[in-house]
């Protein structure tokens, strides 16, 4: 048994035990992503760092040792694991309407937690296929809004007008508009809610919508 | 333990002309086969008795193809820059006594005829040739000039050390590991040599992938039995009864002088069972490598030779579970090359060079806009602009230097007002750079600083292995926004992307190749702010390189109308009448700079 | 004596303005608001009639529900549908549970000040925060989001609402009702300050609060001496104007009565034929009746009386609502064109709203009637009598003095700014 130092509370753990063993035990949670116990600890998705002894390293596979002293979360950390987790969405084919993972995406919890934005409602909103409102007709804003309110409005039936702002990412405006709303919805209708709250679009967004259904509104 | 040996110049008396043809393959591609042909033609014309020696290079590149010829009567004479039609020329006149197209000549009683001594010029008298001793004068492919010339004493001296007093001299000599890191190479093997296993390995890191960079290659092209011989005493202070030389496949000439090296080193015993008559059974294997960057770093170049090359999560270290889970120590082609002469030579030959935490020297590389590009060996603590200005010669004229990129892809930009830098690790890391293989280029004023971030951000991206995100993901977005910024769509919110963003991926990156990638961004950034600020806020590129914000203009003044530029343009942009000035249409343009090259009048400017 | 006093009155919402000029006789009190503009009615010109409801229950956040309410009433009735009983009852009992939670906050951290208890009486303090919370979940249970609503459409409820949760809120409400009772100690034993009505003209909706009923057009609407049914010709009734150089426009009732709605004008008027209470809160209304009728300041007393008797309502409604009748109704495809009119009781007093339809179904008018603009004027004349009585007891007249007063005079009514602010038009 060794003596490490987890947020400056000492505690005792096997020898063979990792950073983040040490942290869980200690009654700390550190956020991950690729970690899988016993499985799988191969620190690439860099969201576990933490640092021992001031320095930064993946918890998920760094091991202890005698009189390690462990800080599970400052403002540095946190900003590398927004970073990291910007990074990750950034490459992400966000298609959160379609997604087999919709309503318990790991990826929107962490969001969430660290306070990053660009997974929009669909992906927390429960209601699945066939009740989906858009393939109802509604012109729900769902997959064109920043998600954080748990779908308020879409989960008791009343489309999504926005009001938590609009996702920035203009590969999902895209991919919404070609993909999802085209078939179901009206686009005048969509344009009409999203005068809306966001009448601020930036140029490109604006322009999209502006491509995608040819009227003037 | 410290003899000094007296180490010849040249091999075995000299009765008849020795020409040496140095056949490395920097002078191979200069064109040293030829030379060699002309050599050998001139030599059966003239009917002249000679012996044709073979050696490796002399590290100034500047001078390749150089020859090199000794009689008894004449001292050595070096003539630079030869051309297979001047070699007769050459011969016949050494042998008639007039050594007036020679460079210098290698006497140790100064100037002859007029031919300055190679040791009044500085980009030889300043370096101090402790491990390059034998590159351009000994033949690599024979074990017999290494032995003449000292070689395996070094060995013989250790092997009847126990193998702790090995690594304490290794410890007292200071030697850091040169391959980058400056790692303190006994601790590496304390460690090693700590571990309890019937199995151990010790590999030579020949991997060398830093664009620009070839000290390594030279060493061992030149000198191979010398490396060998430091991994054979590595080998034997871990107790490891195997090594392999890891050597990346875009280095054939490489791999097989080091072959070569392994064969005859076995045949002489330095290698195989019971070696010199002691318990030390070991033996070595020459790896080839399909050739990646992030194989230069330690647990990937274990992960290639175990099959498929990818970067692991340290620890654990690889002296603790390396190769195939063993204890395994990585050492760089220099580090060896070092060990092996610190136990040739003594610990005082080494220890009397240097700074106070790093002894030594190191072979840096130094090219770009310099007059005499070369290897140049040097004690650490050396200020870089004695390396750029007194060994290399300095910028060619008309060009000043803007700054000095130290350390490859993974270091940063030095600038020109800092050239009084001291080249040693702490230092360089307190400036933005690191010390790395020691490659130096060297920028000019006709360089953007941002196309230079851009070239090795570029390559480090394909080079990322794309196992942790920062690398992979992070990496590629830098790449994105420099190349907004030279084509001068970027915002000044982008600069400060770049530098959190860097910061970022430094610090939670999985090995140093993704750890380093943004220090070229972060260094030109912080040197060279107004070149940024000048591409976003002016669409200007000062040093008039990135071509979306170059315009190419005729000058009417000077433009004779001849309709040069027209008939080479390649998209068809130049349009005018014979005898009148021309124009380019710049919404054709492709910014390819052919007008420039082709206009005899000089009315092509870039603006 | 002259005295110009301005003073910035704290409240619930927005920033108003009070200001008092005394010379000699002569008083004059003007209530002005500091917001600027917000221009809900020109908003929601070209909106689609089911995004109206989101966009003006936005007008306040404190009281959403009732905008939300009373557009989708206005738009229902514009659209000819007809919801069904479930759902109107549903409606009233949001709304409903909003105004006891409007009245919880006020009483408690605006109007107790006043009095002289300190807000940092542990006790009563938590027992205000209980009550909130319980109200406000009751409500987000029910009607979605607290602020700004989401759970009901022109039409009816997006969504069934399980007996189960009806179950809920009921357990919810009741335990908080000895918490109310405790409350209404407290404040029904304030001393209030001595004032008498200049204008007493009182104003509501027939029953209201004391049974559910459905609400549809047109209104009976109870005045202190006469009864309205208020349609489309609201405006005639309830005049807007511009009195002064306020921002907010003035009300007056029939164009030339001072008027004041809210709690104190519903417990009167309820009075007159309201029915289906337990008697003991019958005996406590009627023996303040004289004291509402006469003193604005009796407006404290009406809101907690009104929240015990809105507890009392709820949980009896609630016990006999069946969810399992809820539907939904969707407008016909022949629709030509209309208007509608929807008139709620909001925690503070009438809300009316007004649109015009055109056969696309968007809105080419817009028309917003708050209970704040119908009793600032009702407030500017009781702060006159109120400073005139001070001046003429002996008392000493300080400034401090007349502000306190009027300052809480003017909480007592809980006025709410971003109700009062409409355009102004500009004339020739």
């Amino acid at each position: 048994m060794v003596k490490v130092y987890v947020n400056n509370g000492e505690i005792e753990v096997p020898q063979e035990a990792l950073v983040i063993d040490a942290i869980e035990k200690a009654g700390y949670e550190v956020p991950t992503l690729c970690y899988l116990k016993g499985l799988f600890n191969e620190a690439t998705c860099r969201i576990c760092v933490v640092k021992v002894n001031g320095k930064v390293v993946p918890s998920c596979r760094f091991p202890v040792f005698e009189g390690a002293r462990i800080i599970v979360d400052d403002s540095e950390l946190r900003k590398l694991r927004r970073i990291n987790l910007e990074l990750l969405l950034a490459t992400h084919e966000i298609k959160c309407w379609s997604c087999v993972r919709k309503g318990m995406c790991e990826l929107l919890n962490l969001s969430k937690r660290l306070g990053v934005e660009g997974i929009p409602v669909c992906g927390e909103c429960p209601l699945q296929g066939r009740s989906c409102l858009i393939s109802k007709g509604f012109p729900c804003l769902g997959p064109l809004t920043v998600a954080g309110c748990d779908a308020e409005c879409p989960r008791r039936g009343s489309p999504c007008i926005g009001c938590r702002g609009y996702i920035t990412s203009e590969d999902v405006w895209v991919r919404a508009l070609e993909e999802f709303y085209k078939d179901n919805v009206s686009l005048n209708e969509l344009k009409s809610l999203i005068s809306f709250f966001w009448s601020y679009l930036p140029q490109n967004l604006h322009r999209l919508v502006r491509e995608v259904s040819n009227v003037e509104y | 333990m410290s003899e000094v040996l007296e180490l010849g110049v040249g091999d075995q008396k000299v009765d008849e002309l020795v020409v040496r043809v140095p056949l490395a393959s920097c002078t191979l591609a200069a064109g040293a086969g030829k030379v060699l042909e002309s050599v050998e033609k001139a030599l059966g014309k003239l009917g002249i008795d000679a012996r044709i020696k073979k050696t490796g290079c002399m590290g100034l590149c500047y001078l390749d193809p150089w020859v090199e010829l000794e009689s008894k009567k004449l001292p050595p004479a070096i003539y630079a820059n030869v051309k297979p039609e001047q070699v007769e020329g050459i011969i016949r006149r050494y042998v008639e006594g007039d050594l007036s197209s020679a460079l210098a000549v290698r006497s140790e009683t100064g100037e002859f005829k007029g031919v300055p001594s190679i040791n009044s010029l500085p980009e030889w008298r300043l370096q101090v040739r402790y491990v390059s001793r034998n590159c351009g004068f000994i033949d690599p492919e024979s074990i017999e000039d290494y032995l003449r010339a000292g070689g395996y004493l070094g060995l013989k001296k250790a092997l009847k050390l126990s193998r702790e007093d090995v690594i304490e001299v290794v410890r007292k000599s200071g030697l850091r590991g040169r391959g980058g890191a400056g790692f303190p190479t006994w601790y590496k093997w304390r460690i090693a040599y700590e571990q309890r296993s019937d199995i151990k390995y010790v590999i030579c890191n020949g991997d060398e992938g830093d664009p620009g960079a070839f000290m390594n290659r030279l060493l061992a092209e030149s000198d191979p039995h010398r490396v060998l011989e430091g991994l054979i005493i590595a080998g034997y202070a871990i107790g490891a009864s195997r090594g392999y030389i890891f050597v990346r496949a875009e280095k054939p000439l490489m791999a097989d002088r080091l072959e070569v090296a392994v064969r005859q080193a076995r045949d002489y015993g330095f290698l195989g069972e019971k070696i010199l008559g002691t318990n030390f059974s070991f033996d070595v294997e020459v790896y080839r490598s399909a050739g990646a960057f992030v194989c230069g770093e330690e647990t990937a170049l274990i992960a290639a030779i175990e099959g498929r090359s990818r970067t692991r999560q340290r620890p654990p270290y690889p002296a603790t579970s390396g190769l195939w889970g063993k204890p395994t120590v990585i050492n760089n082609v220099e580090t060896l090359a070092h060990v092996a002469t610190i136990f040739q030579t003594g610990l005082e030959e080494f220890t009397k060079y240097g700074t106070e935490r790093s002894k030594g020297t190191k072979m840096f590389c130094v090219t770009g806009s310099v007059r005499k590009t070369g290897v140049y060996e040097v004690p650490i603590g050396t200020k870089i602009r004695t390396l750029v200005y007194e060994l290399a010669g300095g910028p060619p004229d008309g060009r000043s230097v803007k700054a000095v990129q130290v350390g490859g892809p993974s270091g940063g930009c030095i600038p020109a007002d800092l050239l009084d830098l001291e080249l040693d690790y702490e230092t360089l890391q307190s400036y933005g750079a690191i010390m790395g293989s020691g490659g130096l280029v060297v920028i000019d004023d006709t360089n953007c600083m941002v196309d230079v971030a851009k070239y090795f951000i570029t390559f480090t991206l394909a080079e990322s292995c794309g196992k942790c995100l920062p690398c992979r993901v992070g990496v590629r977005i830098l790449g994105d926004i420099l190349e907004k910024v030279t084509s001068g769509t970027a915002t000044l919110e982008d600069l400060e992307i770049l530098r959190e963003l860097g910061e970022g991926i430094m610090k939670s990156s999985l090995c140093a190749l993704g750890g380093t990638a943004p220090n070229p961004v972060l260094s030109t950034l912080r040197y060279f702010k107004n070149e940024y600020e000048e591409h976003v806020v002016m669409r200007r590129c000062p040093a008039k390189v990135c071509s979306r914000l170059v315009t190419y203009e005729i000058n009417p003044a000077r433009c004779r109308g001849c309709g040069q530029c027209a008939k080479n343009c390649p998209a068809g942009a130049i349009s005018g009448q014979l005898g009148k000035a021309f124009k380019i249409d710049a919404s054709r343009c492709t910014k390819c700079g052919q007008c420039l090259i082709t206009c005899p009048f000089g009315a092509v400017v870039k603006v | 004596m002259s005295i110009k006093l301005t003073s910035e009155v704290v409240r619930v919402a927005g920033e108003s303005e009070i200001l008092v000029s005394i010379e000699g006789e002569k008083v004059r009190v003007e209530y002005d608001s500091l917001a600027s503009l917000r221009s809900f009615e020109s908003l929601v010109i070209g909106r689609k009639y089911w995004e109206v409801p989101y966009v003006v229950s936005r007008v306040c956040g404190v009281c959403s529900h009732a905008h939300f309410w009373a557009s989708n009433l206005a738009m229902e009735s514009a659209l000819g549908i007809k919801v069904d009983e479930a759902t109107s009852i549903l409606r009233d009992v949001c709304n409903k549970l909003q105004i006891l939670q409007n009245h919880i906050i006020h009483l408690g951290f605006l109007v107790l000040p006043d009095y002289e208890y300190s807000v940092g009486n542990d006790k009563y303090v938590n027992t205000l925060l209980k009550v909130n919370r319980v109200v406000n979940e009751a409500l987000r249970l029910l009607g979605g989001r607290l602020t700004n609503p989401n759970v009901y459409v022109p039409g009816g409820f997006t969504e069934d609402l399980k007996q189960s949760v009806i179950k809920k809120v009921m357990n919810l409400l009741g335990s908080v009702g000895n918490d109310l009772r405790e409350l209404a100690n407290i404040i029904l034993g304030i001393e209030l300050p001595e004032l008498a009505d200049p204008s007493p003209e009182y104003v509501s909706l027939r029953n209201s609060p004391s049974v559910t009923v459905p609400v549809e057009g047109p209104y009976v609407i109870d005045s202190s001496k006469s009864t309205y049914i208020v349609y489309e010709n609201y405006r005639e009734i309830f005049v807007e104007r511009y009195l002064d150089l306020s921002m907010s426009k003035k009300c007056l009732m029939n164009g030339e009565k001072v008027f004041h709605t809210g709690a104190r004008a519903r417990l009167i008027n309820y009075l007159r034929g309201g029915s289906g209470l337990s008697s003991e809160l019958r005996y406590l209304i009627t023996g303040y009746e004289q004291l509402f009728k006469k003193n604005p300041f009796s407006n404290i007393y009406a809101k907690i009386i009104e929240s015990l008797l809105i507890h009392e309502n709820l949980l009896q409604t609630l016990s006999s609502l069946d969810t399992g009748k809820l539907s939904r109704v969707r407008p016909g495809n022949n629709f030509s064109g209309g208007f509608g009119v929807g008139i709620v009781e909001a925690p503070r007093g009438l809300l009316i709203h007004y649109y015009e339809l055109n056969p696309e179904m968007r809105v080419i008018k817009a028309d917003i009637i708050t209970p704040t603009v119908m009793f600032s004027k009702h407030i500017e004349v009781s702060s006159e009598a109120l400073i005139k009585g001070l001046l003429a007891s002996k008392e000493e007249q300080n400034e401090s003095l007349i502000k306190r007063f009027v300052e809480a005079l003017v909480r007592a009514y809980d006025p709410c700014i971003p109700c009062a602010v409409h355009i102004i038009k500009m004339k020739g």
